[in-house]
């Protein structure tokens, strides 16, 4: 089927350079760090190397350098990702403003926030969360219910967003919201907004997850006054810049690599001479070799300005199932017990586990996205 | 897509398109050999994809043939003879034209060399198609040394066949050798004494591909044309869900055979080779299932085409090493060299 193509993609020689460039960089700031901290992916919250890496000049790589960025291939930034995700690099600080709200702002923000906002986030210096899901809208995102109202002083904003994860530690969330009710397409009325965590009216409570972190929160928006120059794009064109936003989200090499740790663990734990887990691993492996090559083939699909719409669900589809097969995996394989201190598998294997129920419904369920393969296939 | 291999994809896939359908499958599966549909194919040149003068034809483009093996079901010893022709190209040796088979000597297997001769004893199990083939040409150790020889089945004394079929009608016939004396054979070095084995199992996988292919397109069609509750059964989610996994397969066993074929020919395609036919092998599992619970009971009759392609992808999914084999080699290779290893190897060109 034609729509299911993924074109190969060869790194140019200039990957190579960088390429080394970034695991020195790596081995010098993060040599140290614990399998289990590795193994945080990128969950992993460390705002003074997100400020490192803004130094060397690798976050906003593709972005103009008016505006703050670098403007490298998307391929190079491919493998800077790439080579972060793999060592377990604590990206989560500019991970989100990297990947979606940079390119958002730049694409669809005022001058005053490609000038002000968008450099801060290259240099690694302001974080973003993402304002989509609310407790009555998650994989129907379209029927979002807080509300922005035009009031002399700018934008009046009411509401709740949830599941954000690291409102508590962000300066910028992105907010989707309702400008305007419309009867017939509840596509239209839709509008994004910058906003500033840090403004009254605003209030951010964690929420602790399954393993006792509190990596996503719950956003009260309470009379909260935005500035009237805090939307981004056009008023009512918040659902198409949102997909766009989506296509960002879901089609980097981070849909495959959340468990990479893990796997690697595995690997050092294992005997070659131990045929169940020759088998294990050698399926695992067969499995990245084929998603890293679908995931660079996406890669190179935007780098030439492509919209790999279907192919980008199909990778981050398949991706997810690999990262939760790992640990599935490895307590079949490996006779342990799931977070036994002192054994760095153990430990991996145990906080992967736990984490990786999530892996599959962030970023669009899994259930979302086999809608949009079936779509794709021509089913409807 | 270079401009030779569009060439390649669309006569292959016109010239099956066109003259394979259920009732010649069905003359197949009845025991007859398709000698004129032979006679076109070898006309097209499609058993020399990979030998062609002059040309800088590649695995790319076997792919694209052997894409076609699967995708139309074809009941012919093409896979076999691609990579029969490209291995004796390899190896300095010719080879009359005609249909080819490849067999991989196991260790139990006896190579002997009599002055100028290489001599075979013990059996080849299940060789593809032996009995309609002109030449096997077979890889193995002698002396500890890597050989590729050429075996004449009906020519030689001391060769017997043991006929097969496999669960898709494809014949398996055991080859036992008495002393069977080699046609001609060369050291392969390069190749290695595992040569066919392996790229056995990267045809058979890049046939898988192609098969895989046929049977998501045959789901759809018949997802989006059989109407249960008043609309058409694609409509339903349970079953979208389905074939969006089977497309997800398609999509994964093709990337994974495509890097394959990039690489094979060169020292470390085996890993590649392996990471396919496993890949592949999977993909089959789960399209196989797939198909047939969409189709319901009507794929389950041999009336419906389904089964030409989903019995291939059961078959086809064991031979030459099944996915447990290819993913123990891959696995042990990769816990030999180390954890910290692992990502530098896969990112490596």
């Amino acid at each position: 089927m034609a729509n299911l193509f993924i074109p190969s993609c060869e790194l140019p020689p200039s990957c190579d350079v960088l390429r080394a460039e970034v695991r020195a960089f790596l081995a010098a700031t993060i040599g140290h760090l614990a399998p289990r901290d590795r193994a945080r992916s990128w969950m992993g919250f460390d705002a003074d190397f997100s400020r490192k890496l803004g130094a060397r000049g690798w976050i906003g790589l593709t972005w103009p350098k008016k505006y703050g960025g670098h403007e490298r291939s998307f391929l190079e930034r491919y493998v800077v990702m790439e080579e972060l995700l793999a060592a377990g690099a604590p990206v989560a600080a500019h991970w989100i403003a990297d990947r979606q709200s940079g390119p958002l702002l730049l694409r669809f923000g005022t001058e005053a926030m490609r000038t002000t906002v968008v450099p801060r986030i290259a240099r690694g210096e302001a974080f973003f969360c993402i304002g989509m899901s609310e407790p009555d809208s998650g994989s129907d995102l379209a029927s979002v219910r807080s509300r922005a109202e035009r009031v002399p002083e700018g934008w009046r904003v009411n509401g709740r967003k949830i599941w954000t994860s690291k409102a508590h530690r962000a300066h910028f969330m992105i907010a989707l919201l309702r400008t305007s009710k419309s009867e017939e397409n509840r596509h239209a009325g839709l509008s994004q907004f910058l906003v500033d965590l840090s403004l009254p009216g605003l209030s951010i409570r964690p929420i602790r997850d399954l393993t006792g972190q509190e990596s996503f929160n719950e956003v009260l928006f309470d009379n909260l006054i935005l500035p009237a120059d805090s939307l981004i794009g056009s008023e009512g064109e918040g659902w198409s810049q949102v997909t766009t936003e989506l296509a960002f989200e879901r089609s980097g090499p981070e849909r495959y690599l959340s468990s990479i740790e893990l796997l690697i663990q595995m690997i050092n734990a294992a005997s070659p001479d131990n045929e169940r887990q020759a088998v294990a691993i050698g399926k695992l492996a067969a499995e990245a070799m084929t998603l890293r090559r679908m995931s660079l083939g996406v890669a190179g699909m935007l780098d030439r300005g492509e919209h790999p719409g279907i192919v980008a669900a199909l990778v981050k589809d398949l991706g997810t199932t690999f990262e939760q097969r790992i640990p599935e995996i490895a307590t079949e394989a490996f006779d342990m017990e799931l977070g036994a201190s002192g054994s760095a598998l153990a430990e991996v294997a145990g906080q992967t586990l736990q984490s990786s129920v999530s892996f599959s419904l962030r970023g669009g369920t899994r259930e979302v996205l086999r809608g949009i393969i079936a779509r794709g296939l021509g089913l409807r | 897509m270079s401009e030779s291999r569009t060439l390649i994809t669309d006569s292959v896939n016109r010239l099956f398109a066109d003259r394979i359908d259920r009732a010649l499958l069905e003359r197949f599966e009845a025991g007859e050999w398709l000698a004129s549909l032979w006679n076109q194919v070898a006309q097209s040149g499609f058993d020399q994809v990979l030998c062609l003068e002059g040309a800088s034809a590649d695995w790319l483009d076997a792919q694209s043939v052997l894409r076609a093996i699967g995708y139309y079901r074809v009941p012919l010893p093409l896979a076999e003879s691609i990579v029969a022709r490209w291995l004796i190209a390899r190896a300095g040796l010719d080879i009359e034209e005609g249909p080819l088979t490849i067999a991989q000597c196991d260790a139990k297997m006896t190579l002997r060399i009599d002055g100028n001769e290489l001599i075979l004893s013990g059996s080849l199990p299940r060789v593809a198609w032996a009995r309609h083939a002109k030449r096997i040409v077979f890889s193995g150790e002698c002396a500890g040394r890597a050989v590729i020889g050429v075996l004449n089945p009906s020519g030689a004394t001391g060769i017997r066949l043991e006929n097969d079929v496999s669960i898709a009608a494809e014949p398996r016939d055991t080859v036992v050798c008495e002393g069977a004396r080699c046609e001609s054979f060369a050291l392969a070095a390069t190749l290695g004494a595992k040569a066919v084995h392996q790229y056995g199992a990267l045809a058979r996988a890049a046939a898988m591909g192609g098969a895989i292919e046929s049977v998501l397109d045959q789901a759809v069609q018949y997802a989006n044309d059989r109407v249960q509750f008043g609309r058409p059964i694609g409509k339903f989610q349970a079953v979208q869900h389905l074939l969006a996994e089977l497309g997800s397969e398609s999509a994964a066993a093709t990337a994974a055979i495509t890097g394959a074929c990039e690489k094979a020919g060169a020292p470390h395609a085996v890993m590649a080779i392996a990471s396919a036919k496993v890949r592949a092998g999977e993909a089959a599992k789960h399209a196989a299932r797939i198909a047939h619970q969409v189709h319901g009971a009507i794929g389950f009759t041999y009336e419906h085409t389904l089964h030409f392609a989903t019995r291939r992808l059961w078959a086809w999914r064991n031979e030459f090493g099944n996915d447990a084999h290819w993913a123990r080699e891959l696995g042990a290779a990769i816990i030999v060299a180390g954890g910290g290893q692992f990502w530098a190897n896969l990112t490596a060109r």
